[in-house]
């Protein structure tokens, strides 16, 4: 049952992608066998048809989605029907990718688009846009203790403020309140609950989110402050002027009965909504050039995390490998669920335990010490293997000289002992520690500006993917590089008494 | 008064008893070579006697620091740095710290043990060099040396402390033949200061010559011990007679 859901979602989505939607000859169920591509959406095929067969995403909670039963649901495909109704036709939903969406208006495949489509005027040269049936704005969500000292954007000055990466929200904060502290976020969830924590005060999100999220936390949160920056969202179609003046009346006439109203209040509780489109900047060599001090703070962040987590993870190792070594089992045991822990599950879950989960106990840590953390202990694991080997392949033949001139234990591990297991485990350490620099990026996930991070940051802003991309793999392929060559120097230090 | 005294000393490996009861006493300035078959306890027994292997029981005595095994190891414990401070120790594989050149081998206790100046601790350690032969090998790193050198900073190294006395644990088993005699000549030169040594040894033309008393070890058990020159040349024991006849057909074997 829910397989066959599956096949037919991937066969509309197939057939929804412009590549395969023009190479379709026009459906069959029209009267028009001769009709052209932009006459397909025409009113009177409509009519004759019995249908509007309309194209959405599907995917887009809450405005067309698939609820648990399988079922498509949502604002727009009830907006869609009471549209379909309103010019006495049936509406038929055919999900597909956003990405062709509309093109499948030129290839005949849809009647009209109900999408969240804003209309701009690179796309009104091409396609008709009806009245706008929804609008929604920027808005700010906040902690609800926080209500009445921060009412309008101004409050926002200094403040730490969540947006989404590369969204219109992102540029208009830095556009409009450019003292304001930002910080970004790829997942909606991960803000969420920052907010929550207190890691921010603000986040900055489409009304739709703010309202639904506002919902989602008891009362903790709220929505402050207006609406602002609002943009609409139209039906799209051919052109075709009788279409166009068509649906208009049936939007007028939907929102005069009030159903547009009915609708809204039942998906969202609140006012009509939009979308959050990247704002797209223009882009260039230069910007390329401009980008650089971001990058090389990025690299600052890169290296001090990847030193400091070595640090602390060799310390870490140091104690690790010594407990394994040491007579008593508890406490061999005890490392060797530390060893196999770390080691055994994923570095990003790790981050994700310490920065996001420890706060549900309390335990709310910055991202630059949560991800300190986090890498020292899986780094940590991974050296205090090393070390171990390292420690049990000096001869036993030197702890015994050690002894017998009167060395303590201590001194013979740190004069006698750790200056030889350092030769063996120069290495593997160096290996290691050239694996902790790359694993540095995984940072970016817990908000700190490390290389990788300032790297998506530029590339959303500018769209410099591959040229962004590639320089920051460059970066560390130069910061891979030079370890090596500290490695090599080390080793030969180190190797130096071996020499005849 | 006697440097080393040992009274029943046992040594128990699971249900394995490598030593039987061992009574073993050393006077000052006397050099005793131990000898015996491989597998004869006679290494566990130099061993025990600074505790690189503890005893299963047993007293054992070194100057003025007894340590009877069978009262609490809290209680016994703690001696055993003080007893190991009267005590220079020899291995067959020299186990030299290969990360230290030849004199900071030599002054690595007096330094970081005893508290000694840098400054005395290297003169004192030149001095030692220079009575096995290596004034001028001073800097050289231990893989930069012969065996018979590295033994021989070795034997330095045990002598650092001013040890009352000295154990040598098969000293030149790890050599080659050539290299042997360089390292004889520094234990017998010791011998000659009137140095208290406890040599286990398979060389035994040198125990003859050079050691005062020789001890004979089969099984785990003290099986015949005397003067040197009466040991070997008129053994009482039937076995010390099969043993040294071995040695001497094998050594007949070697010069042919």
């Amino acid at each position: 049952m829910r397989l066959s859901i599956l096949f037919l979602l991937a066969f509309l989505s197939l057939a929804g992608t412009p590549l395969f939607a023009q190479a379709q000859s026009p459906p069959p169920g029209t009267t028009e066998g001769t009709a052209t591509p932009a006459e397909k959406g025409s009113l009177e095929a409509i009519r004759k048809r019995g249908t509007l067969r309309v194209g959405l995403e599907g995917t887009y909670p809450p405005f067309s989605y698939q609820d648990s039963s399988g079922k498509l649901v949502g604002f727009e495909v009830d907006f869609a029907n009471a549209l379909a109704t309103q010019l006495g036709v049936k509406a038929v939903l055919q999900p597909a990718p956003w990405d062709g969406l509309l093109a499948s208006l030129e290839a005949g495949r849809n009647d009209v688009i109900i999408n969240q489509v804003g209309a701009t005027p690179a796309r009104e040269k091409i396609y008709d846009f009806s009245i706008p049936y929804s609008v929604s704005g920027i808005q700010m969500i906040i902690r609800k203790t926080e209500a009445d000292q921060i009412k309008t954007p101004a409050d926002l000055a200094g403040r730490r403020v969540g947006v989404g990466l590369g969204t219109e929200y992102a540029t208009w904060l830095t556009q409009n309140v450019p003292s304001a502290i930002q910080v970004t976020y790829t997942s909606d969830a991960s803000r969420y609950q920052d907010l929550l924590y207190g890691r921010i005060d603000a986040g900055l999100n489409d009304s739709v989110n703010v309202a639904l999220q506002v919902k989602q936390s008891d009362g903790v949160l709220v929505a402050a402050g207006p609406v602002f920056a609002p943009s609409t969202a139209s039906v799209a179609m051919p052109k075709d002027p009788a279409l166009l003046s068509a649906i208009n009346e049936a939007i007028i006439a939907l929102r005069a009965n009030g159903e547009l109203s009915r609708l809204s209040q039942k998906w969202f509780s609140a006012d009509l909504t939009v979308t959050n489109t990247a704002t797209k900047l223009p882009a260039g060599v230069e910007l390329l050039i401009q980008s650089a001090p971001f990058l090389g703070k990025g690299v600052l962040y890169t290296v001090g995390l990847s030193i400091g987590s070595m640090f602390f993870g060799l310390i870490i190792a140091l104690g690790v490998a010594l407990a394994r070594l040491s007579p008593f089992a508890w406490l061999a045991a005890l490392a060797r669920i530390y060893t196999s822990f770390f080691r055994g599950t994923p570095l990003l879950v790790q981050l994700f335990l310490i920065y996001y989960g420890l706060p549900q106990y309390g335990i709310l840590l910055d991202p630059i010490t949560a991800s300190l953390l986090g890498f020292s202990f899986n780094v940590g694991a991974y050296t205090s293997e090393i070390l171990r080997a390292a420690i049990s392949s000096i001869d036993r033949g030197q702890w015994e000289a050690a002894s017998v001139i009167g060395l303590s234990p201590f001194q013979t591990l740190r004069r006698v002992i750790l200056p030889q297991a350092a030769r063996v485990a120069l290495p593997p350490l160096g290996n290691t520690f050239i694996g902790l620099v790359k694993d540095t990026s995984l940072a970016a996930t817990v908000q700190v500006p490390e290389l990788f991070r300032e790297a998506q940051l530029i590339t959303a802003r500018t769209y410099e993917i591959f040229a962004m991309y590639l320089s920051t793999a460059l970066i560390y392929w130069i910061l891979s590089t030079l370890l090596s060559i500290v490695q090599g120097r080390l080793e030969t230090v180190a190797n130096r008494h071996r020499l005849k | 008064m006697s440097t080393i005294r040992v009274t029943g000393l046992k040594k128990r490996y699971h249900e394995t008893e490598v030593l039987k009861g061992i009574d073993l006493t050393v006077e000052h300035g006397e050099v005793v070579a131990i000898i015996g078959t491989s597998g004869s306890g006679k290494t566990t027994l130099l061993r025990s006697l600074n505790f690189l292997e503890t005893p299963s029981e047993g007293v054992v005595c070194v100057g003025d620091v007894t340590i009877d095994v069978s009262q609490p190891t809290a209680k016994w414990k703690p001696l055993v740095q003080q007893l190991r401070s009267h005590v220079g120790f020899v291995f067959q594989n020299f186990n030299l710290f290969p990360h230290r050149t030849a004199l900071q081998n030599v002054t690595e206790s007096l330094i970081y043990v005893k508290g000694e100046k840098r400054e005395i601790a290297e003169a004192h350690g030149r001095e030692l060099l220079a009575k096995v032969g290596l004034s001028n090998r001073a800097n050289a790193y231990p893989a930069q040396l012969s065996g018979g050198q590295q033994q021989r900073v070795a034997i330095a190294r045990a002598l650092a402390n001013r040890p009352d006395v000295i154990l040598f644990d098969e000293p030149t088993s790890a050599l080659d033949p050539e290299l042997v005699g360089e390292v004889l000549n520094v234990i017998r030169d010791l011998a000659r200061d009137k140095r208290t040594m406890v040599i286990v040894t398979h060389e035994m033309s040198f125990a003859r010559d050079v050691a005062d008393r020789t001890i004979f070890v089969d099984a785990g058990v003290v099986v015949e011990e005397g003067s040197s020159r009466d040991l070997f040349s008129e053994p009482k024991e039937e076995r010390t007679r099969k043993f040294l006849h071995q040695f001497l057909d094998r050594g007949k074997a070697h010069s042919t």
